[in-house]
C-alpha cells in the first residue's frame, strides 16, 4: 500500500512531466509527510490515556499512511497492534532491531 | 518431366482460410496505438498470484487496476480469487465516485490468472467494450509498469516475510 501511495507520487515515463496522482486528480499532491518505510516513530500517547508517571510515547514501526485520513499508520511489535496517530516523532535512519 | 511424379491438378478453388491459417501471425503491437484522452476511459487490470508465503494477514492474490491516462494504480490484497469481483465492484464504486463518470473500457490479459470463478471475465465481456484481440495488453508501458509494481510489492511483502521466517522461523 505504502510503495503504491509513493510509486503514485512519483515521476513515470508513460506520463510527461506530471505524476500519476496530479493527473487523476490536477491538485499536485504533497510529499512533505513522507517517511522511510520501516522507521522507527514514537507515538504520543493522549493525557487521558496514561497516568503521571507513564511513558509519553510508543515505539513504533512506520507502515504508511491511513487509508482514509490524514494520518500515519505504525506498528507497535511490543504490543503487537497497528496504530493509527497523527502525533509522532520520526527517527528516520533508526529501523526496529527484530533480532531481539 | 520427372518419372514416377503422380500428376496434381492445379487448386480451382481458393479457400480465403486455409491461406489465413496457413500465414505467419503478424508480432503483438509493442505499443498501443492509443491512449486514453480521458480518465477511466481505460482501465487495466491484472492478478498475481497464488503466492507462497502469504503476507502477514495471509492474503495470497494482488490485484492492480491502473488508469490508462494518469496510469494511478490502486491495489488490493485478496484472499481467494473469487474476491476479484467484489473488489471490482469497490473499485468501481470509489473511482466513478471520484471522477463522475464510468469506466468505459476494462482491460484484462484473459488469461489463466483471472479465473472464470471471479465473474471478472464476465464483465469485461458483457459490460464494457473492447476490441483487443490479443491475449496480453496493447499498451505494453502500462503492463510493464504493472509489472513494476507487482514485483516492488511482491517484496514488500512476501519476500521480507520469507526472510523474516528464514531467520527468526526456529523462534516462532
Amino acid at each position: 500500500m505504502w510503495a503504491i501511495h509513493v510509486l503514485n507520487r512519483s515521476p513515470t515515463l508513460a506520463v510527461k512531466d506530471i505524476t500519476p496522482e496530479k493527473a487523476w486528480s490536477r491538485i499536485k499532491p504533497s510529499v512533505s509527510y513522507f517517511r522511510t518505510f520501516g522507521c522507527i516513530g514514537y507515538v504520543y500517547i493522549h493525557n487521558q490515556q496514561r497516568r503521571k508517571l507513564d511513558d509519553k510515547s510508543t515505539k513504533c514501526v512506520l507502515l504508511g499512511v491511513s487509508e482514509e485520513s490524514k494520518v500515519y499508520k505504525l506498528y507497535d511489535p511490543v504490543k503487537k497492534k497497528i496504530l493509527i496517530s497523527r502525533d509522532v516523532k520520526f527517527q528516520g535512519d533508526a529501523a526496529w532491531n527484530w533480532t531481539e | 518431366m520427372v518419372k514416377g511424379l503422380p500428376f496434381f491438378k492445379p487448386a480451382t478453388h481458393l479457400c480465403e482460410h486455409c491461406l489465413k491459417g496457413k500465414h505467419q501471425r503478424d508480432p503483438f503491437p509493442r505499443q498501443s496505438n492509443w491512449r486514453a484522452s480521458q480518465l477511466l476511459q481505460l482501465i487495466h487490470s491484472d492478478i498475481c498470484g497464488h503466492s507462497s508465503p502469504t503476507s502477514n494477514g495471509n492474503k495470497r492474490y494482488i490485484l492492480t487496476f491502473i488508469d490508462d491516462l494518469s496510469i494511478k494504480v490502486w491495489v488490493c490484497f485478496l484472499f481467494e480469487k473469487s474476491e476479484t469481483f467484489d473488489a471490482f465492484k469497490k473499485f468501481k464504486a470509489l473511482v466513478e465516485k471520484q471522477v463522475g463518470v464510468p469506466i468505459q473500457i476494462l482491460r484484462t490479459d484473459r488469461g489463466e490468472s483471472t479465473s472464470p470463478r471471479s465473474s471478472l471475465n464476465f464483465v469485461m465481456n458483457r459490460a464494457f467494450k473492447d476490441n483487443s484481440q490479443h491475449h496480453i495488453p496493447h499498451n505494453r508501458m502500462v503492463w510493464r509498469k504493472g509489472k513494476i509494481k507487482l514485483s516492488s510489492i511482491w517484496f514488500r511483502v512476501f519476500w521480507e516475510k520469507k526472510e523474516f521466517l528464514k531467520n527468526f522461523g526456529h523462534k516462532l
